[in-house]
Order: structure tokens, then sequence, then C-alpha cells
């Protein structure tokens, strides 16, 4: 009874609930479901290019964790198991799909965010966020735009954070590979957002100004 | 710096240089402009891919949990191929279809196996003589080739655990759905620890004493899985393959090996398996399973209930079904009685499960069987007459749901292999 208490509050270790998700206890599974969900969909958005193809790669994923629970060994943390699994379904399974949601975003006119405008952090100024959007939009397009090794390279270096030797570990090539589709992609974007970039640099070379101006009227010390 | 080189500036950028070559960058950017615009650029480009926003997810709990569950049901049907080939590969026939059986015992009590009850059950009739009638309908070479069963793939497993799936506890609440995942929850230990393999070229009575001999030696439910042809995948073993899977205890396993080996002797083949090639079991086709009580009256051998159970009673009077079926016994030929004493065994244990008038209408009258208790119960007689006059009542009424009519016409002679699969109970080794 504790322990499907335990189950029930999520208090269980990963382990733990492996262990009973492969003696039958599927609501143990749940539970890590529920525990790793948030952290892999953000990844697999900007992999898959939409908000609806991602959250049917993440179901995918905890099926097959599931089904694959056995040659779960412990030699790794279960998210990184299930990340790994959610990433090569990602980068395989949905690749129509993806080029498909892609191409669509491509289309003049149509560069709508993957991500729904409710899901995203609140901004308080609406003009902000409309312009945070836009700006978003922009970016998903450009990331439409690269073929998917750069852009999946692009995505788990610069959205996801992963350094080159997990990368290299994640889809299987070399690191020296990892690095030089990271270059391509990276001077892809760099020149479909040069207007973006050249606006950020404006908007921060005028913030600079501003604290530069500032500190000129501070009084000396 | 060259265009290789300015490869160099991302990595530079994400901190994973060589001391030795981030100085050179170093150096490199202050004395070019260009290069320092170039790093400026692609680190703008990953400070916009990095603040892309990250939507929280919606709970996919629901929906996974609905198909894990759905998939414990209906076993990921995309590696049917290659398990089914697996399977024809171990020499098991396989097909898309297959029937799972319950066959939980009636008597939980758990007996002491130092009592030895084949023995003393075998003691209890001669073994049929070679006077016997031959059997026409069992070609010499089917004899010798099902003298040497195939093997299933063999390999390691690590230590015992509990096994999970299969308690003690009784199903009487158990729905439907619940024994499926029983047996799916059992085939997917991975700690399957033996498996016996009998070869079985005489049809029904070997299964049934392979049963009661299951069913003498634990003390818990135990399943039986008949995978029947209906996509024939290995033309050389085009009958059927029947699955016992139990969990013993451990001192039980010993006991189990020895009455296998009296009865079956050369036609028993003892090994350590892969656990997988139990998951394939539950792979294969779609998986039918039957509430527990009914098939378990139904399958549970006569002759034991009769040792076990004698509040059940002794029949009334002999079922016409019951006789039927051991007229239809045919005597094993001379040839196979030296081949396989224990399709002697199997005969004799056969007759004897159909004891009752039996003997009046048997075509054996060389058969001592006299000794013999009439204990074949009447609910029993019941089902068996429901479930016509196969000779075997329980292989009828297990397939009669999927394949309709098929498994009663299944010549008698028809290779089939009867396999043991062993999970034991407890942390021991062995």
């Amino acid at each position: 009874m504790e322990a499907s208490n335990s189950v029930m509050t999520g208090c269980q270790d990963d382990h733990s609930l492996v262990a009973a998700s492969r003696a039958g206890q599927t609501e143990a599974f749940g539970v890590l479901v529920r525990r790793y969900q948030d952290r892999l969909f953000p990844t697999i958005v900007r992999l898959v290019g939409s908000a609806e193809d991602a959250q049917d790669v993440l179901q995918d994923a905890f099926v097959r964790g599931f089904e694959k629970l056995d040659q779960f060994h412990g030699e790794s943390s279960f998210y990184t198991w299930i990340y790994r699994i959610a990433i090569n379904l990602a980068l395989s399974g949905h690749r129509k799909s993806r080029n498909r949601r892609f191409s669509r975003l491509n289309q003049p006119g149509k560069n709508q965010p993957v991500v729904d405008p409710a899901d995203r952090s609140p901004e308080s100024d609406p003009s902000l966020a409309l312009e945070r959007l836009e700006r978003e939009a922009i970016v998903e397009a450009a990331l439409g735009e690269l073929g998917p090794e750069h852009r999946a390279v692009v995505i788990l270096k610069d959205f996801d954070g992963r350094r080159y030797e997990e990368i290299s570990a994640l889809l299987n090539i070399p690191v020296g590979t990892v690095r030089s589709r990271l270059h391509r992609a990276r001077s892809e974007l760099r020149v479909r957002l040069q207007s973006l970039i050249d606006q950020e640099r404006g908007r921060s070379t005028a913030v600079s100004r501003l604290v530069a101006s500032r500190r000129s009227f501070e009084p000396m010390p | 710096m060259s265009l290789d080189d300015e490869s160099l500036l991302g990595t530079y950028l994400d901190g994973e240089l060589e001391p030795e070559q981030r100085r050179a960058v170093e150096s490199s950017l202050a004395t070019d402009s260009r290069l320092a615009e170039k790093v400026q650029g692609l680190s703008s480009v990953r400070d916009l891919v990095a603040n892309l926003s990250r939507p929280a997810s919606p709970d996919v709990s629901p929906e996974v949990m609905r198909r894990v569950r759905q998939a414990l049901l209906r076993r990921r049907p995309w590696t049917l191929d290659r398990r089914a080939r697996r399977w024809a590969a171990a020499g098991l026939a396989a097909s898309a279809m297959a029937a799972i059986a319950l066959l939980p015992l009636l008597s939980l009590h758990h007996h002491d196996t130092a009592e030895a009850p084949f023995s003393a059950g075998a003691a209890h009739h001669n073994p049929p003589s070679g006077g016997n009638s031959p059997r026409p309908d069992l070609p010499a070479d089917m004899v010798a080739r099902a003298s040497h069963p195939a093997s299933l793939p063999v390999n390691v497993f690590g230590p015992a655990d509990t096994p999970s799936g299969v308690s003690a506890a009784r199903a009487e609440q158990a729905t439907e759905t619940d024994d499926q995942e029983r047996v799916r929850t059992l085939l997917d230990d991975p700690h399957l620890r033996r498996v016996f393999l009998v070869a079985d070229h005489i049809g029904q009575p070997a299964e049934q004493h392979v049963a009661s001999l299951v069913e003498r030696t634990t003390h818990r439910d135990y399943f039986k899985i008949t995978v029947s042809q209906g996509i024939v995948i290995d033309p050389r073993h085009p009958g059927k393959a029947t699955v016992f899977a139990v969990v013993l205890d451990e001192n039980e396993l010993g006991p189990f090996r020895d009455r296998l080996k009296k009865a079956f002797s050369d036609r028993l083949q003892e090994d350590d398996v892969n656990p997988a090639v139990a998951m394939q079991l539950a792979d294969i086709g779609q998986v039918v399973s039957f509430p527990a009580h009914p098939i378990g009256d139904l399958t549970i051998p006569r002759s034991n209930l009769a040792l076990r159970a004698p509040e059940l009673g002794e029949p009334k009077n002999p079922d016409p079904a019951l006789v039927a079926a051991a007229a239809e016994l045919d005597e094993p030929t001379a040839e196979q009685e030296r081949s396989s004493p224990a399709a002697a065994l199997d005969r004799s244990e056969a007759i004897k499960q159909r004891a009752g008038g039996a003997m009046a209408n048997s075509r054996e009258p060389g058969d001592n069987v006299a000794g013999a208790p009439a204990h074949a119960p009447a609910a029993d007689d019941d089902r068996l007459a429901h479930a016509g006059n196969s000779r075997d009542p329980r292989q009828a009424a297990a397939v009669a749901p999927v394949q309709g009519g098929t498994a009663r016409g299944l010549p008698r002679s028809d290779e089939r292999h009867l396999v043991v699969l062993v999970w034991i109970a407890g942390t021991s080794s062995g």
C-alpha cells in the first residue's frame, strides 16, 4: 500500500518506478511520463516543427520506452535514456511530417510560430509580446529552411545545450561532423537572420549608449 | 584564418576548444575585425535559437497509459514477422493466431512434492505391452524425427528474481483483462530460468501428461498457450506448439525435472533459454484469453483431481464422450513403444483419465487399467461433452473459439513440441 501511495504521489526515484513499471505497475510508468514530459517537449517541438507533431512523438517515445523497458539497465539516468528515444523518433519517424510542417511554415505570410502564444511566458507589454512572436516565427522559419541534419545539430546544441560528445552519440556521427554541421548551420542562419541580428544589435547598441550616457551624468566619486 | 579554421570560431564560442586552440583563436580575433564580426554574428544566432520559447507539454500521460495498456494486450504487432521467424527457427510452428488458455489450478494446496505423485500414479497401471496393435497412421520417420526435438535459442540471463506477474492469489475476482495481463506479465518476466521441451508425436495424451505434471508440481496458477498454425512458417513442423508457463519454487524444480525425465526420457530436452523467447510468445498474433474459471474447470486433468480433490466426488455415470475419447486413442506401434516409452505412459495416463465406462468400450483390453480409479468429475464430463468428441477436450475447447474446428481436425500424427517455460520464485540461483 505504501508503495502504491508513493507511486501515486510520485515520490519514488526513477529506478524504483522503472522497476515497478517492469513489474506491471503501469501507473508507475505514468509517474515517469508526467515527470519528464515537460523537459522533453520543447526540444521535440523544435525538432519536428509543430506542437501537434511533438505531442505525437512524445507519446510514441514513452510508449516505445515502456516497450523497451527491459533494455534499460540503469547505466544512464532514465531521462537520458528516454531522451535518446524521443530524439531518435523525432529525427526519424516523423521526418516527413516535420518537413511538411516546416515547408508550410516557409510559405510567405504563413510564418506562424509553432507554439501557441498562450503557451509562452507572459509578457507585460502586448507590443513586446507581439514583437517576440514575430521574431520567433522568423527564427523558426530559418530553422525550417535548414536541412534536417543541420537543423538537428543546431537545435541540440544551441536550444538544448548538449555538448558535442553528447550530440555525437545521439546522432551517431563523429564529433568533427557535429562541429562542421554546426558551423554550417549557424552560418546559414546568420545569413537568413541578418536583419534580425542587426535589429538586436541596434537595440543593444542603443541600450549601451543609454547606459553610457547615464554613466556620464553620474557624479564622480 | 582559413575557412576550415573558421569552424573553430563556433567551437570557441561553445567553449569546446583545447586551451591551445582557444588561445590561437583569441589571438586572431584580437587582430582580425572580420573574424570578430563573424563570431559576434554566430553568437547572435546562437542566442536567437537558445531564446526560442519552451512551451510546457500537454499532459500526454493519459494517452500514453492507454496505449501502454493496449500494448500489453496487443503485443507489438509490428514485430510479428521477426518474432514469428525466430519461433520458426526454434523449430516451433508459429502463426498469426495464438490462443492463450488460462489453466488455473483448482487445488491451491501446496502438495508435498516428496510424495512423487506421478511415480505413484504411474505405478497404478502397467505400461502397455508390445502386444498392442500397430498404429497405421503414424509414419516411422515421424517417430524418428520426433525423438529429436528442436531446440530453442540458448542464452544466459540474469539471476532469478521474484516473478511479478503470477502470484498465488486466485483470479476469482480478476477480469479477463487482468488474466491477460497476468499472462503477459509472466511472459515478459526476464527471469525465465529453464525451458523443457518435449517432442510429442502422439498428440494430446502427452500434453495432458505434461499438464498434469505441471499441476502436480506447482501450487500456483499456471498458463497454457497454444500456438496454432494459421500461417505455417516452417513446413517441416506444421503442427502446433503448446507452451506451458509456470512459476515454481526453487525446491519444486528438481522434482518437476525428475517427473518429466521419468515420463519422457529421451524426448525431453532441458535448457537455459533467452527470456526474450518467452516474450516473443506473447507477440504472436492476436491474443485471446479465456475467463479463468471455466477454462480452469475444463482443463484440470481428472486423475489429479481424484487424488487431490476427493470432495469433487466420483462420476455418477460414465460420459459417452469420455468413452468415445478413450476409444479414439489408437494404440502406439511397437516401434513407437521402443523409441518412446513415455508415449505408453501418456496413453495409459490418458486412458486412466478417461476411466469410468471407458474400460468397457476400450479397444485396449490388454491394458491394465482395472486398478485405476474411476474419478472423472461430473463437471468435467459435462464440459467434455460440450467440447464434442475431440480427443482432447481441453485442446478443442481452447482453440475452437479462435480457429473454429481446425484443431479437431488435426491428424494425430502431427509433430508438435510441448514447451514448459519455468520461472523460479525467490532470489536464489540455480
